[in-house]
């Protein structure tokens, strides 16, 4: 399983795309999941809305977006096989109500079925799980509440299931974060901020930092005109904040991959996005 | 015919309330300080309320961390009309929430039981948390105080969903009276006695979850909600007039975003959810635009001579069609938006001085 995030508006779900896209087209059967009010993922290929249902947007490739009550369910009747239980208890109005202000019980819903695609699901798993996750500063919540929730005194099968989770997303034969930044100054020293606390306090580690938009250098002959001069300060700006991502990643033990800036991103992506942005 | 989008001096010298609304990463922390500068350069009292969680620009402004509102101080040849002032609050979510239980808690000494308590630490400093509603509570106090003709209210990074100006009561599960009286109450005075005797319907459901999450968590979550009832129940009506300020003809809206495919559509799901609930959107701002000198050229120049300008001129075209796609959408709502620009050199803001710059092209425009 790939978890991918960084700070807001940097491409997160462009890269998630393109790695389920690319993990697709070399034969494994995988699943790109997002957790957002609007369906971002789906329109990137060519399907605009997903009803919070599996649906195959191309050849091994499936996208769904979670949505917290049906992640509940899912949780209960599939995951904890308590069907049961759920009609009787759970699909309750006031129980549903109550329950979904249970701090950290949305968080763990959420791992517990990610958990399930890529390794419970007796239907078939996925080869690969590409979650695309909130922002870094959610994220790192996120990832800190299976311990919390342990520590918090949960009992029964969630206290058992959470470790288990916790033990998938610890393992790192399994589980990956890809951590996107872009060359800019202020997204730079986030993520120099934000790293080590993953590091720290996430059960799943950093497996790739990407540097998505790194823009080119100019032709010479651009230079003066408006549009040169432009791309020439970009380019500038943005390997001034390579430099510095750089520096600070080598105090961390970690490396980066650089990916070029597309400039604008036709939707929906052609059957070969992926390795040609990858080539690049 | 619609109406002609009103001027944006008119808008932000007629505005009580401007609520800045956009996905993560489009700019809406410094978009919300621009637009007090500007207020404060038309001679209005503004109090911004900010939510930055990176704590750069908090620090840019001098502003600590917290609930208290502080005078951002603005150098002699600032300008502007006479009597403009800003006093920002960047807010902590924690900070906020103690204040909320401290006023609305019976007595000091279940303010301090809450306040220690396992699940209130939780649920007060967790980041993915109500840190919408903690801004709203927070926009109440303001609006009874009379020293602030305008309030500009930022909100939080991640906010996808309007749930909260629908609901601002805050942690609106909680609220439901019928979860106090009829489950959990009855839950934990059983659960004194221990749960074999569990009898009653409620306690049978409390047990049937029990059965998933344990007894514990369970138990040491009810008790707080017993603790909170009185806080809940003060914000709860506050919430109520949160809604009738919200919907004043002075309280306006402000959608940020940048124009990239990604970030209009989830621009235009929070369009969707603001018209239904019958707000309109007055301001439409782009970050993170091309330069206006590039667009012009590229628009001159009838072929890309290279593969960088190819790319840019896609870009420029993407842009011009996803600014009028937008403004479209929010032009059929109940208000004409005003469209505003900025180009994307001009983002990196750390200084009063790089502010001032935003201030003077939004000014113009």
């Amino acid at each position: 399983m790939l978890l991918v995030t960084g700070k807001g508006g940097i491409g997160k779900t462009l890269i998630a795309a393109a790695l389920g896209q690319q993990a697709a087209a070399l034969g494994k059967r995988t699943l790109l999941v997002e957790s957002a009010a609007c369906d971002q993922l789906a329109p990137l290929f060519g399907s605009p809305d997903t009803d919070h249902v599996e649906r195959n947007v191309a050849p091994n490739l499936d996208c769904i977006n979670l949505l917290p009550p049906d992640n509940f369910r899912a949780y209960v009747t599939k995951y904890l096989g308590q069907r049961r239980l759920y009609d009787t208890v759970f699909n309750h109005k006031v129980v549903n109500s109550f329950i979904n202000t249970i701090p950290g019980l949305t968080e763990v819903m959420l791992l517990g079925r990610l958990f399930y695609h890529a390794e419970l699901d007796k239907n078939g798993v996925y080869d690969l799980v590409v979650f695309d996750a909130f922002a870094s500063g959610h994220f790192l919540s996120l990832m800190t509440t299976p311990q919390a929730a342990i520590n918090a005194g949960f009992g029964g099968p969630l206290a058992s299931e959470t470790t288990r989770v916790r033990d998938f997303l610890a393992d790192q034969s399994k589980t990956g974060i890809v951590y996107v930044a872009t060359p800019a100054a202020l997204v730079v020293s986030e993520t120099l901020d934000v790293l080590p606390q993953l590091q720290a306090k996430s059960p799943a580690k950093v497996a790739q930092v990407v540097l998505n938009r790194v823009p080119g250098q100019p032709h010479p002959d651009l230079i003066n005109t408006a549009s040169g001069a432009y791309l020439q300060r970009r380019f500038v700006a943005a390997t001034e904040a390579e430099k510095s991502l750089s520096a600070g990643l080598v105090e961390l033990g970690l490396t980066y991959a650089a990916l070029p800036d597309l400039g604008f991103i036709d939707e929906p992506l052609a059957p070969d996005f992926a390795t040609a942005f990858f080539a690049l | 015919m619609m109406d002609a989008p009103r001027s944006l001096a008119t808008i932000v010298k007629s505005s009580r309330v401007v609520v800045l609304l956009g996905a993560g990463g489009v700019g809406k922390t410094t978009s919300s300080i621009v637009m007090a500068l500007l207020g404060a350069r038309m001679g209005r009292k503004v109090a911004l309320l900010s939510i930055d969680p990176a704590k750069r620009l908090a620090a840019a402004l001098g502003i600590p961390l917290g609930n208290q509102l502080r005078r951002i101080v603005l150098p002699a040849d600032w300008g502007g009309e006479a009597g403009g002032s800003v006093d920002a609050a960047m807010l902590d979510q924690k900070a906020v929430f103690d204040s909320m239980v401290q006023r609305h808690a019976p007595s000091d000494a279940v303010a301090a039981k809450i306040l220690a308590h396992q699940v209130y630490r939780a649920v007060s400093s967790n980041l993915g948390g109500p840190l919408e509603y903690m801004a709203l509570a927070k926009l109440q106090e303001l609006v009874d105080d009379h020293r602030y003709d305008m309030i500009v209210l930022d909100t939080p990074p991640d906010t996808q969903a309007l749930d909260f100006l629908a609901r601002p009561n805050m942690l609106a599960g909680f609220t439901d009276n019928m979860v106090m009286t009829w489950l959990v109450k009855p839950f934990i005075l059983a659960s004194r006695f221990g749960l074999g005797k569990l009898l009653s319907a409620s306690e049978k459901l409390m047990g049937g979850i029990a059965k998933v999450t344990g007894v514990h968590a369970l138990q040491s979550f009810g008790e707080f909600l017993v603790l909170m009832q009185e806080v809940i129940a003060g914000l709860n009506k506050s919430g109520e007039r949160i809604v009738s300020m919200l919907h004043q003809e002075d309280t306006r809206f402000m959608l940020v975003t940048v124009p990239n495919a990604a970030a209009v559509r989830s621009a235009m799901s929070l369009l969707t959810q603001l018209e239904a609930l019958g707000y309109g959107a007055e301001l439409l701002l782009f970050n993170k635009c091309l330069p206006v000198d590039v667009a012009v050229e590229l628009e001159a120049s009838d072929e890309a001579s290279s593969p960088e300008l190819a790319r840019l001129r896609r870009r420029a075209a993407g842009e011009v069609g996803l600014i009028a796609k937008l403004t479209a959408a929010a032009t059929g709502g109940p208000v004409t938006p005003h469209l505003l620009r900025l180009a994307d050199e001009e983002q990196e803001i750390g200084s009063l001085e790089a502010l001032r710059i935003l201030v003077d092209k939004i000014a113009v425009q």
